[in-house]
């Protein structure tokens, strides 16, 4: 009875020693599959320590003998030099990994830097930049990151303290992911920021969607890890400075600061963001515009010009110089407010009869009108913007919707004379067939709209053109010319509603500046693109010889083995 | 070194001896001439040439018959009582070890070389045809996704060779083998299952595919990736040939 009892002793004792041991092997995997001390880690700890205690107290002595037996030593040494061996092969790989040595056996270099990509970043030492690349990867992305590293870290190896990389993941640093501008949608793609002198990304204050102030890191958006779009972002901070606009004030334009609804701000931001310069201008200050002008844009004014500052602006095109026009119809908004109206490009005014005389397009004094039955918010006001004729501008983006409201129609020569004939007008947008351009605005206003055949101008009517000089006629720069007939389109509460009124925006600004031309780093082509050709008489003789003969031949000679050796 | 040579013949000779080993090279071709023959049908017209497609699911076709080669190796000679006479030989436990490993990747390699048919398949319909605009095959990445897939077959081996040494049954040894290294397969996919980004991408670099299908697949051979596949290798081994040795103090 009592050796019965002795036996049960012992072999709870080991089994609790057992368990003990498996509990604090869980306590450790949950622990590290969690990342948390939870209830469960507790737990297990608590049970493994209480096992091997119940071992220890209830049979010191196997428990002595088995820490001092013998295969416990040699189990101990040989688990100790293995586990110091696979350290050893560890802490190779990490030196290894930092060493980041890599050959790129592709036949067009695919994951090496390219040329223009290391001059790029030789700009930015030249130019004492400093950037950060930051990468946007939550735990769902790994793969994509591993394979986006490969790339990354040779821009950081080839930076030298220039570029910085860092990754952030949005689930859970989802403050800082969203002081960088994150947005869902975003995980796998990178960003870029220009560091300040003590290593900060620069910062400026935003306005969201909410009409809250919130200060964010300013970053370009790079999308995914591909050297083109990387490197095009390290274009366009080094060349920050080379592009700057000015913006004429002094005529009732729009400002630039104004950040309500009725401001372009979000443009100046977007502007600032890509490194492009922006300034006001006077044009009665001024005798010359300055030669650092990549463009001339007057937005929203409602005072003409008068002969002596069209004159300034002349002597600007004829250097090769580049204007973007919006403008707005006479009277309607002006007398909205009580104001005496819009003169700015009236007819026969001296800055529409130069447009008229130099590039044969001028602004009419009229207001598009839409009969169309679906009308945008109920309004005939809103024209339907319903063809965009082929140009670079909106090239990639012809199925976005463009929101404008009050807008002016435009003309073009027919018969282009001999100064006129030394440019290309190139029409860009139209309205729809059923809208007209409605010259009696003072009755317009008197709520007295209809179209008259006599007076009014039939649609599709053009609301934006533009204009650049033939080839045998330029010295220099081309001189181009954009004209919108309308600004609203450009204010905040638009911009953030209608992608499509960015997209023209930003299109316009590249086709005037050729900013996105000098930015754009293009990849070489590769001959190992085009697509395989190869018959259906030659797939099925492939698939007879990889399906039937090569495991054929192979099964036969194992059948022969098979034979001889029962044999 | 004349040892391990001697054992690593020996075992080579068994496998061409055994009809076993012409089974799963046939199995292996039926696989991926499969393969082959789907990914070359889908690119006819539409895509570019890819020498590396065959490859990418040799590596997942390794991970479950890799084992088969080595489920016997220990397995076998430990349940025969074999292996107790081979350690009383002249022989280093690591010898037999090292004989044994290298004699299933000589064999491996084998097999891997009837698939560069598929390869001299896409030379004849792609860069060797007198066409004057014909895509041609970027034989870059197909040359590292074989060394990448050679250095993975070698520790799918030395991983299925450590669960022969643990078990003296075969079929154990196999599913274990095949457990292990599916596991290590999927460590890739580690983010979307632990919560732990630390410890996720910890298991991430422990996976077979990570080191393989993001760097040697693509044309890219990073360093790195070539230290964890030998690392790998020769843990293991050293690992096995412990377990080997345990058997004169157990």
């Amino acid at each position: 009875m009592d050796e019965r009892k002795a036996f049960g002793r012992s072999d709870i004792a080991a089994w609790a020693g057992a368990i003990g041991v498996l509990a604090l092997v869980t306590c450790g995997l949950v622990f590290l599959l969690g990342g948390q001390v939870s209830i469960w880690v507790f737990m297990c700890a608590a049970i493994g320590a209480g096992g091997i205690a119940l071992w220890m107290w209830w049979a010191p002595g196997e428990f002595q003998a088995w820490m001092t037996g013998r295969q416990t030593r040699y189990g101990t040494t040989s688990i100790l030099i293995s586990i110091l061996f696979v350290g050893l092969i560890a802490y190779a790989y990490v030196l290894v990994d930092r060493a980041n040595i890599t050959a790129d056996l592709t036949s067009v270099q695919r994951y090496s830097l390219a040329g223009p990509t290391l001059d790029t970043i030789a700009q930015l030492r030249d130019r004492g930049y400093r950037v950060r690349i930051v990468g946007f990867f939550s735990n769902n992305k790994l793969r994509e990151h591993e394979a986006a590293d490969i790339l990354m870290r040779q821009y950081e190896a080839k930076g030298q303290g220039v570029i910085e990389v860092a990754y952030i993941d949005p689930n859970a640093q989802p403050d800082l992911a969203s002081k960088y501008g994150y947005q869902a949608g975003f995980d796998g793609q990178f960003m870029l920021s220009v560091l300040d002198a003590d290593g900060q990304p620069r910062q400026n204050d935003v306005v969201t969607d909410s009409g809250q102030v919130v200060t964010r890191y300013v970053s370009i958006l790079l999308g995914d890890a591909n050297e083109r779009d990387i490197t095009t972002g390290l274009k366009t901070v080094a060349s920050a400075g080379a592009f700057k606009i000015y913006f004429t004030v002094g005529h009732g334009e729009r400002d630039l600061t104004q950040v309500d609804d009725t401001g372009i701000s979000r443009l100046f931001v977007s502007l600032d963001g890509q490194g492009i310069g922006a300034e006001p201008l006077q044009l009665s200050d001024v005798a010359l515009i300055p030669d650092d002008a990549s463009a001339v844009l007057i937005v929203g004014a409602w005072q003409d010009f008068s002969d002596a500052e069209v004159q300034v602006l002349d002597d600007y095109v004829q250097r090769g110089g580049r204007l973007g026009i919006f403008a707005d119809p006479p009277l309607v908004e002006a007398a909205a407010i009580g104001d005496t109206g819009n003169t700015f490009l009236q007819e026969g005014g001296p800055l529409n009869g130069y447009f008229w005389d130099e590039f044969g397009v001028r602004v009419q004094d009229a207001l598009v009108i839409e009969t169309k039955p679906e009308l945008i918010n109920g309004s005939e006001w809103i024209p339907i913007i319903n063809t965009i004729a082929p140009h670079t501008i909106m090239s990639d983006q012809r199925d976005q919707p463009i929101y404008m409201k009050f807008v002016r129609p435009l003309e073009l020569v027919s018969q282009p004379d001999e100064r006129q004939n030394q440019y290309v007008r190139e029409p860009l947008l139209y309205t729809s067939e059923e809208s007209f351009g409605e010259t009696g605005l003072t009755q317009f206003l008197n709520s007295q709209v209809g179209y008259d055949p006599q007076t009014d101008i039939p649609g599709p009517l053009l609301v934006g053109v533009t204009v650049r000089r033939q080839l045998e006629f330029q010295q220099t720069r081309q001189p181009r010319l954009v004209i919108i007939g309308d600004s609203d389109f450009l204010k905040n509460e638009y911009v953030k509603q209608f992608p499509g009124n960015v997209f023209l925006w930003s299109d316009i600004v590249d086709w005037l500046t050729g900013f996105a031309q000098a930015v754009t780093f293009t990849p070489v082509s590769d001959p190992t693109r085009l697509a395989l050709v190869v018959s259906q008489h030659e797939l099925h003789t492939i698939a007879w010889i990889t399906m039937v003969v090569l495991p054929g031949v192979v099964l036969v000679a194992g059948t022969i083995v098979w034979w001889y050796r029962q044999r | 070194m004349r040892s391990i040579r001697i054992i690593a013949h020996r075992e080579l000779s068994q496998y061409f001896t055994s009809p076993i080993a012409y089974l799963v090279a046939f199995a292996i071709l039926m696989l991926t001439g499969w393969q082959f023959n789907v990914d070359l049908a889908q690119r006819a017209g539409s895509l570019p040439p890819d020498g590396t497609a065959v490859l990418s699911a040799f590596g997942f076709f390794t991970v479950f018959f890799a084992p088969l080669l080595t489920m016997r190796l220990l397995a076998e000679e430990s349940r025969e009582g074999t292996l107790e006479l081979m350690l009383t030989m002249p022989v280093r436990d690591g010898d037999i070890v090292v004989g044994k490993f290298l004699g299933a990747w000589f064999y491996y390699t084998l097999i891997l070389c009837l698939t560069l048919v598929y390869q001299a398949i896409w030379l004849a319909i792609t860069t060797a045809r007198a066409y004057q605009l014909r895509p041609e095959l970027d034989i870059g990445p197909v040359i590292s996704a074989y060394i990448g897939i050679w250095l993975f077959g070698g520790a799918a081996l030395a991983v299925g060779l450590l669960f022969s040494a643990i078990t003296e049954n075969q079929v154990v040894s196999g599913f274990l083998g095949m457990s292990a290294l599916f596991i290590l397969w999927l460590g890739d996919f580690a983010g979307q299952v632990i919560q732990n980004r630390t410890v996720a991408e910890a298991v991430r670099q422990l996976s077979l595919q990570a080191h393989y299908s993001t760097s040697f697949l693509i044309g890219v051979i990073r360093f790195e990736d070539v230290v964890f596949f030998i690392g790998l290798i020769v843990g293991t081994l050293f690992i096995t040939t412990r377990l080997v040795e345990s058997r004169r103090w157990r």
